[in-house]
């Protein structure tokens, strides 16, 4: 009995401890995060003269790969391709690298090619005018490096592109003419006959505020 | 000579309840007090500024806004909605609450629980710069003002939502 009373005194204070007044204010968040999406085209691969035989094949939305055949020396081949950020933020490149070099002939690794020219039109924004980028010219060896210190600095916005060409024929402020300065390959005399080359073309990018 | 003295104590008797009526009888007038108690509200409402970010001029893509929600149809606002849109990691977002002390009594914040739902590990969720911390009381008309931050870490993931809850418990400041 004295412990059922006891009990009954407990309860009535704790219902009274609880019964004080109280509001309750939320914050309901949402996060949606962008996309970054960076995705690379291939574009025109050509030797004027029409002899040696090239080609570029898409191997993902960061990667091409240039296959070349029948080369002489003295050959140019001259080659276009376009990067676009399709994402949602901007971006800027992490890295250039040239991977998968298929060359049995040693065009690659005896240095017999020489990329005379790297001429890019880079257009940060889509407001914005674009303008001409010029990486040094050098062995294929170094191309991959050359293109990453040219571009390294560039933050590219939705919308924005690297033309890896430069002909502007009507000023319009649009690379127009994949004939004219782009990527030129030329092969540097040794080259053997029937030589074949290969090499795949990697571009990597992050989110332009990235360390 | 018996009944003389039966008639002496009747009269007695008589005289001495005319003498108590006449008592019973007298004025009277009743006091009363009539008490009308009313009870004062705690209550409390939400406001919210215009959020911004960290991003660099020429760099808006992403953005922070919050709208006012009255969940309870009590004709105040008890929910902020707040929405960030094309988050990146690594940029910081703000925006400016407050809350309000609408009521009649002083009121006090109780708790402010996080639940950070599916947020990754590397992201901040808080409430900063400003005096809506826990302990601190309002008076009525006074406003609590604090800053809600998200900082989204790189280990978030592109093309994902991800959702969040604050939740501010405030009672009575005398308890």
């Amino acid at each position: 009995m004295v412990i059922l009373l006891i009990l009954s005194i407990v309860l009535s204070i704790v219902g009274f401890t609880h019964a004080y007044w109280s509001e309750t204010l939320t914050i309901t968040g949402t996060v949606e995060t962008g996309e970054l999406e960076v995705k690379i085209y291939t574009g025109m691969c050509k030797d004027e003269n029409g002899v040696a035989v090239c080609s570029w094949t898409k191997i993902d939305d960061h990667t091409i790969r240039l296959t070349i055949s029948n080369a002489y020396p003295g050959c140019i081949i001259k080659t276009t391709w376009t990067i676009r950020n399709k994402g949602t933020i901007p971006v800027k490149l992490k890295s250039v690298r040239i991977e998968n070099v298929r060359d049995p002939d040693g065009l690659y690794a005896n240095n017999l090619i020489y990329v005379e020219r790297i001429w890019m039109w880079v257009r940060e924004h889509p407001d914005k005018p674009g303008h001409g980028a010029y990486a040094t010219p050098c062995y294929l060896k170094d191309m991959d490096d050359n293109i990453y210190k040219t571009l390294k600095d560039y933050v590219i916005h939705p919308g924005g592109y690297i033309y890896f060409m430069c002909s502007d024929t009507d000023g319009d402020g649009i690379p127009d003419s994949p004939e004219g300065d782009s990527v030129w390959f030329k092969f540097l005399d040794g080259v053997p006959e029937n030589a074949t080359l290969s090499f795949d073309l990697v571009f990597e990018w992050t989110q332009y505020n990235a360390p | 000579m018996r009944s003389r003295g039966l008639v002496g104590t009747l009269g007695l008797v008589t005289v001495l309840l005319l003498v108590l009526g006449i008592t019973y009888a007298q004025w009277t007038e009743t006091l009363t007090i009539e008490t009308t108690m009313e009870t004062g509200e705690l209550d409390v409402q939400w406001s919210v500024g215009t959020g911004y970010d960290s991003e660099s001029e020429g760099y808006d893509y992403s953005s922070i806004s919050g709208t006012l929600e009255d969940t309870d149809g009590d004709g105040d606002y008890d929910k902020i909605v707040v929405t960030i849109s094309n988050a990146y990691p690594c940029i910081d977002y703000y925006l400016p609450i407050s809350i309000e002390n609408i009521g009649t009594i002083p009121a006090e914040v109780a708790s402010i629980d996080i639940d950070r739902g599916n947020l990754t590990a590397g992201t901040t969720v808080e409430i900063i710069d400003g005096n809506l911390t826990v302990g601190i009381e309002f008076e009525p008309n006074e406003k609590l003002v604090g800053v809600l931050h998200v900082h989204l870490g790189y280990d978030a993931a592109e093309k994902v939502t991800y959702t969040f809850t604050i939740t501010v418990t405030i009672k009575q400041w005398n308890v």
